[in-house]
């Protein structure tokens, strides 16, 4: 029965752990997604928008693995993913209406150049 | 040993009915608007499929009634087969008159990029292992929306050198 509960008590444990460190890099992805959003144009932000609520019909609040995530978070994580889709395009020569690089953020990794 | 009879079933001969003759003879008259001839070619391909699947299934049925019409008789399981495989075909079939009826609306659109190219990168970026991997209820079909949703929004045209840190340039 101690067993158990030990068992038991490991795997909140480690749920938790997994959504904290979830949360914490979906925040510093955010952070660089959001400010490369905020450098796009208006015609450029609608179609960003427009990728956002479709992918927002299709995602459940929680991660891959099956742990419940606060709305706030999604919005953030569908946000990162957005800003992912436009910069995959981008690397292959495809325009979202005129969305452009951020200037100083490394496409890759995020970390400023 | 369901495949084997779900291939056994889809390779039986089958007899269609009066009303399939009639109705796939009307689809037949029909002239698809020009440019959208594939997707009802694509259509009626479809349709044929599920006419000729329900006459499977209607010879099924009268088989399972000849047999006492219980759950335990012998073409039972047989029966049980071809409805499912009845319901994957009228899907199939309503989901291609839905293509079909997409393109005609949408043909004057001016498209940038193919749907087609487009999905094949999202696609690839919903799959990867992205360190924020929420769940998504089906990546593909998503990626094929979204690329449906951004297609007259974009354009083959360079962004510019895409900017990497010193760990990232290699």
């Amino acid at each position: 029965m101690a067993r158990k509960s030990a068992d038991l008590l490991s795997g909140i444990t480690t749920e938790s752990a997994k959504l904290t460190e979830f949360e914490m890099i979906t925040l510093v992805q955010y952070e660089s997604a959001k400010d490369t959003y905020d450098a796009q144009d208006d015609e450029t932000k609608a179609a960003l928008d427009v990728i956002t609520n479709t992918i927002r019909t299709y995602a459940l609040a929680e991660t891959a693995d099956g742990i419940e995530i606060d709305e706030d978070v999604l919005d953030q994580a569908l946000l990162v993913l957005t800003m992912q889709v436009a910069s995959d395009l981008a690397l292959l020569d495809i325009k979202v209406a005129n969305y452009s690089f951020p200037a100083n953020l490394c496409v890759a990794c995020g970390s400023d150049v | 040993m369901a495949r084997k009879s779900a291939a056994l079933l889809k390779s039986t001969p089958v007899k269609l009915s009066k009303l399939s003759k009639v109705f796939l003879a009307e689809l037949a008259k029909f002239k698809p608007v020009e440019g959208c001839e594939d997707q009802w070619a694509n259509y009626m391909a479809r349709a044929t499929e599920h006419e000729e699947q329900t006459s499977r299934y209607d010879a099924v049925f009268m088989q399972v009634e000849k047999e006492g019409g219980s759950s335990t008789c012998k073409s039972w399981p047989a029966f049980l087969l071809a409805g499912k495989s009845t319901d994957q075909t009228a899907k199939a079939a309503f989901g291609a008159l839905d293509v079909y009826q997409y393109a005609v609306k949408h043909r004057f659109d001016k498209v940038g990029v193919p749907e087609t190219d487009l999905r094949a990168v999202i696609g690839d970026t919903f799959s990867e292992n992205l360190s924020v991997k929420i769940n998504l209820k089906n990546s593909g079909l998503l990626a094929a929306k979204v690329a449906q949703a951004i297609r007259t929004r974009t354009a083959e045209e360079s962004v510019g050198d895409p900017p990497f840190c010193s760990d990232c340039q290699g």
